[in-house]
């Protein structure tokens, strides 16, 4: 693998030409700047690096080119034509395809359908045959992986590095004119980045351009022929590789300024402090600031998080117990309380310091906040203010207050700087030397080189998952560090300098990083154990009912079966796509009112009501799905809404049930042809979504209820993807309201009616096995779950007890199913990342 | 649409109003006085007793039972099993005290102890697991009213306690004063549960779990426990509202929940308070206030409950196309 750079970069002969022009672009989001005027080229045939700080606006850049974020300001062309990406699909059609920093995938989904998500259109497949894809597919995974994993097993069972291979592999094969990387090597093994190089190589050589954003300087003078350095949103420079050694890159990235004056650290000082915290054959002593170190994924994150609940060291006795406080790593995520003000954010973790006699004193929070309002700097005008008014500095600073309002004896930071502008960072640099100094202990995890040669007393680098190498401050420098990422044989050698050119690669790593492995989810979600438990019940009903076995018998089962099991049907293709319509059983409920209403009206065709149902059921549908898709209501209060209206417009038109029928309408509550009509009304949708399922869509309607920035990203159509998910639960609806009145004979919109078959209809979907989370489950699996609860009510009536008893075992049966789904997918995490 | 408008062309202006409003419910407040106004105007009466008693009377039952939903939906869940536990309230104290004559304090007990264990377990298991809240509080309430008049059908009947009836007639005073002893309660609860919300630490850490569910429980906050909490809570005081109800019913009615379930949400939703930690109880007030005025609106009008119900539903959509809705595909990437 080494040498691989050195022998395919050959200078082009010809005056290179202009791929990609960005010219002027600026982006804001809210108070914060992250792009000012960014301009820079890109050549065909070319490897241009981006490289500048966290939060110098490279990643905001990408999304601008990728078409996530519209910019402020400028413009881009790409071969003289304006880039106009409202939205990634169109910057995919336009050649720019990208690699995202997060590593993208379908979890629950094959590896070729994560490959080749975004290709299809909605409904039509894109002209390429199966057996292409797979080959096409194979062959690149090859060329990134060496050797291809099988197709068909679910991304989940990838490794971490394998899964990133899979993001880059979905970008290659659009055969983009430009490849965007956003430190898309960094999740990667060492010898499938060098497999990469060699596919970026070649993939230039046919005349496309690939920008790659990178920290690490080693890579970026192994592959890159110029380099564009951002500075706090601004292109301040564009070199050529010989002429962009890493001292002067690194000048142009920090503008040349001292970041910290050196020469404070703790090691110093005479005496080594107190030892505050042990953990494994890690000790910490008061007054030091150690770096935690490594490539993205190599257990520091986890190793932090640890150490936050290992606790400190027992205190001498008569002191109080030195305490430990943790600033995380995800400012939005896991710091900041958005709608909260900034003095509620900060008392978040010290409530009881301010509380006097039970109630919290506003006084008292507004006075400590002012002590740590001056000292670290914070720019705000009103404390009472939400958080999000501030800059994401500022922000970071109002969480750090927090932590320190705590009073640790040790500060546990998770890449504090990330995505804030120097001159906060500069503050807190202060701030933590300052912190050092009056006998605080501080673990600093950085993806920041400089900061660790700035800061640290002393640095861990991981490696692999653990801590492979420890620097003291005096052994500190930028090839130690760098070094040390990559493993003990290179550690003096592996330098920026010295990978350039023909120096020795870096060395082969053939354990990946740790990943965590998911469970393999089957995407038909876990139906057959609905269908055990349908067989079960069906014997137990047959048990205790001997007449249940008569043919006729099985004709009117069947009819009382078909309006629940259309019920549930109508609810999964929404839950599918993420979302959720608990509006299904009104809508069936006023479309059998219309259809009564038809009746009595003279209007019986049934080539006239069937069609008229499913189309009203389907605009009603489509309603929900415009409201929650491009109105961006939350699916359950949008189609509890449509609940309100619909009951109301059916409880308008029938106060009191309203009866009729005609003859093709008792016969599908009968037999049709010597067929039992329940068997034809569950039949003909599955049948039709079995049709559906062979076009890309459903699989689309997963890919987006699995990972819906995965999907968009990939170039899907979500929200409309989406939107018809709820269309077509709709139409399925209106063919319920068609069962109800052929079972019935009526139509009534009593809510005593209604309600129970809401709660059925979802309670059927999982049942049935389909994730509410969305992602996983079919239609099939519905009518299962529709059965399972037909039957136990069917033998709770045959053993003659109460109605309201088989209600209790009903809203039980739904809770513990819903617990069995969780507990079979996943545990606890789930409430923490969603928000729906 | 009053107070948006009233600020003028001057796009300033504008901009401060909408400022205030996001702060402020000052629309719903011009929306109240707006419904109240043309409800007296209709019926020709701006009496107390005739309109402002009954307004509050009707209202206090909503407002106490939205009072839990508000709390569960400021964590960021929903409460679908109010009804239910309301049911539970209502029928266990005009069976078991209007009609058995069971010491009223025996027959509270037992009703707090059905919500704390239903509404809490609820609670966890969403917390726990991950699950939705709407399926969960659907099957709980079908347990909760299944089992209970499962056990022992005769629930169905009984009678007010004669002391309840006289707290919850319009024509009843408090201390002297003609205000209906309900309506007095429920001014209590308010300042009960606003003081709660605002300014103690259980407040804050229920806010705090739901602005930020992950970053609460890195500050410390156990939010599991607020959850529970919070879902125990919202049972409860449904629970409440049924043993109030029952001085207005005669009889067990296992329907009688629907009429304040989704009420009580709208209550909640169209007050402006939406999941994630924004919002407060008093704005559940207002919304009770404003939902029971348009009730009386549609009865003024002679409408039925369906055009109640479309209203309702189209009411709360224009709500929370105002304040909560969800954020947009590309800032989540």
């Amino acid at each position: 693998m080494t040498g691989v750079a050195s022998q395919t970069a050959t200078p082009t002969q010809a005056p290179p030409s202009t791929l990609l022009r960005i010219e002027g672009l600026a982006k804001s989001f809210g108070p914060t700047i992250a792009l000012r005027d960014c301009s820079f080229q890109l050549r065909a045939g070319e490897v241009h690096a981006l490289m500048g700080e966290n939060g110098s606006g490279k990643s905001t850049l990408v999304k601008i080119l990728s078409g996530v974020h519209a910019a402020d300001a400028g413009r881009v062309l790409i071969e003289q034509q304006p880039l106009r990406a409202r939205h990634p699909a169109a910057a995919a059609g336009a050649g720019v395809a990208t690699v995202f920093q997060e590593v993208q995938c379908v979890p629950a989904q094959s590896v070729l359908d994560n490959l080749w998500l975004g290709e299809d259109g909605m409904l039509r497949r894109s002209g390429r045959r199966p057996a292409q894809r797979r080959a096409r597919a194979r062959e690149v995974l090859t060329g990134l992986l060496g050797r291809c994993p099988d197709l068909d097993a679910p991304a989940a069972a990838l490794s971490l590095s394998q899964r990133q291979a899979l993001a880059i592999g979905r970008a290659l094969l659009r055969d983009p004119k430009v490849l965007i990387l956003d430190e898309a090597s960094s999740a990667l093994d060492v010898a499938t980045r060098d497999r990469l190089f060699a596919v970026v190589r070649r993939l230039t050589g046919t005349g496309a351009a690939v920008l790659f954003i990178s920290h690490r300087m080693d890579e970026v003078a192994e592959i890159a022929d110029r380099v564009t350095v951002l500075r706090s949103g601004t292109s301040v420079a564009t070199l050529d590789r010989a002429d962009a050694p890493a001292a002067r890159l690194v000048e142009l990235m920090t503008g040349d300024e001292q970041l910290v004056q050196p020469g404070a650290a703790a090691s110093d000082r005479d005496q080594a402090g107190q030892v505050l915290l042990t953990a494994g054959g890690f000790t910490l002593r008061a007054g030091e600031i150690v770096g935690l170190a490594g490539l993205e994924g190599q257990g520091q994150d986890a190793w932090l998080r640890e150490l936050r609940t290992v606790g400190p060291a027992t205190a001498p006795a008569g002191e109080p117990a030195p305490g430990v406080a943790y600033v995380a790593r995800d400012r939005r995520e896991e710091s900041i309380f958005p709608p909260l003000s900034i003095r509620e954010n900060f008392t978040a973790a010290t409530l009881s310091r301010d509380t006097r006699a039970g109630f919290i004193s506003a006084r008292e929070a507004g006075a400590r906040f002012a002590r740590y309002r001056g000292r670290l700097k914070i720019h705000l005008s009103r404390d009472r203010d939400p958080i999000t008014t501030l800059s994401g500095g500022n922000q970071q600073k109002v969480v750090i207050a927090r932590a320190l309002a705590a009073h640790p004896q040790v500060l546990l930071l998770n890449d504090p700087t990330r995505g804030i502008d120097i001159g906060a960072k500069r503050d807190i640099y202060a701030l933590l030397r300052e912190l050092a100094a009056a006998g605080m202990a501080i673990v600093m995890l950085s993806t920041e080189v400089d900061e660790h040669l700035e800061l640290m007393d002393r640095v861990l680098v991981f490696r692999d998952g653990q801590a492979a190498a420890e620097l003291d401050r005096d052994q500190l420098s930028r090839s130690a560090i760098v070094g040390e990422f990559f493993g003990p044989a290179t550690a003096t050698s592996t330098g920026p300098a010295a990978a350039r050119g023909t120096g020795p690669g870096p060395p082969e790593v053939t354990g990946s990083p740790p990943a965590r492995r998911w469970r393999p989810a089957p995407t038909a979600g876990a139906w057959p154990l609905a269908a055990v438990l349908a067989i079960g019940l069906l014997a137990a009903n047959i048990g205790v009912q001997h007449s249940l076995l008569s043919w006729s018998s099985w004709i009117v089962t069947l009819a009382e079966l078909a309006p629940p099991a259309l019920a549930a049907m109508a609810t999964t293709p929404a839950v599918l796509g993420g979302g959720i319509d608990i509006s299904i059983a009104p809508l069936l409920a006023l479309v059998s009112v219309l259809i009564e209403l038809g009746l009595r009206h003279g209007l019986t065709s049934a080539a006239v009501i069937i069609p008229l149902a499913a189309g009203a059921g389907a605009v009603v549908g489509t309603v929900n799905g415009v409201l929650v898709n491009y109105f961006r209501y939350q699916a359950v209060v949008a189609t509890l809404c449509m609940t309100f209206i619909l009951s109301g417009i059916a409880l308008a038109y029938a106060p009191s049930p309203i009866t009729g029928t005609t003859g093709w309408l008792t016969g599908l509550g009968a037999t049709a042809a010597g067929v039992p009509g329940g068997l034809i009304l569950i039949a003909v949708p599955l049948v039709a979504w079995a049709a559906l399922t062979r076009t890309p869509y459903v699989r689309t309607l997963r890919a987006v209820g699995g990972s819906e920035t995965t999907a968009w990203t990939a170039g899907v159509n979500v929200a409309a993807v989406r939107t018809l998910a709820y269309t077509i639960g709709g139409a399925l609806a209106g063919l319920a309201g068609v069962a109800i009145v052929a079972q019935l004979h009526q139509a009534e919109a009593d809510s005593g009616f209604v309600t129970p078959l809401i709660l059925m209809a979802i309670a059927a979907v999982a049942l049935g096995g389909t994730s509410l989370a969305g992602g996983r489950g079919g239609l099939l699996a519905s009518v299962l779950g529709a059965a399972v609860i037909f039957l136990i009510k069917n033998l709770l009536g045959a053993l003659n007890i109460s109605s309201f008893w088989s209600e209790a075992v009903y809203g039980a049966t739904l809770v513990v199913a819903v617990l069995f789904a969780a507990g079979v997918t996943r545990g606890r995490a789930a409430r923490e990342g969603r928000t729906r | 649409m009053t107070a948006a408008t009233a600020g003028g062309g001057l796009r300033p202006s504008w901009l401060r109003l909408a400022g205030a409003q996001r702060r402020y419910p000052l629309l719903q407040v011009a929306v109240l006085v707006a419904l109240v106004l043309y409800v007296g105007q209709a019926d020709g009466d701006f009496s107390w007793n005739d309109l402002w008693a009954p307004i509050l009377l009707q209202a206090s039952f909503l407002g106490i039972a939205a009072a839990g939903q508000t709390l569960v939906i400021l964590v960021g869940g929903l409460d679908f099993s109010i009804g239910a536990y309301l049911v539970a309230g209502n029928l266990l104290t005009t069976h078991l005290a209007g009609l058995e004559h069971w010491n009223f304090a025996l027959v509270a007990l037992l009703v707090l102890a059905i919500c704390v264990a239903g509404g809490g377990f609820a609670g966890w298991a969403c917390h726990r697991f991950g699950l939705e809240p709407l399926v969960v509080t659907l099957g709980m309430s079908s347990v909760v009213v299944g089992a209970l008049v499962g056990t022992d059908t005769k629930l169905l009947n009984g009678a007010a306690p004669h002391w309840l009836q006289g707290f919850t007639q319009q024509s009843s005073k408090t201390f002297g004063l003609p205000l209906p002893p309900i309506v007095a309660f429920w001014i209590v609860l308010a300042v009960v549960v606003t003081l709660v919300l605002a300014r103690t630490p259980a407040g804050r850490r229920l806010y705090l779990t739901g602005a930020g569910p992950r970053a609460a429980g890195l500050a410390g906050v156990r939010t599991a426990r607020v959850w529970a909490g919070a879902y125990a809570a919202s049972a409860v005081l449904a629970g409440l509202a049924g043993v109030l109800l029952a001085g207005f019913s005669t009889g067990g009615d296992t329907n009688i929940g629907n009429s304040y379930l989704f009420p009580g949400l709208a209550a909640v939703i169209v007050g402006g308070t939406m999941m994630g930690g924004r919002g407060d109880y008093l704005r559940t007030c207002l919304g009770a206030l404003i939902i029971t005025a348009l009730n009386f609106l549609i009865s003024v009008l002679n409408l039925d409950s369906a055009v109640q119900q479309i209203v309702f539903g189209a009411l709360v959509l224009l709500t929370v196309a105002l304040y909560g809705r969800e954020r947009r595909l590309r800032d989540r990437v």
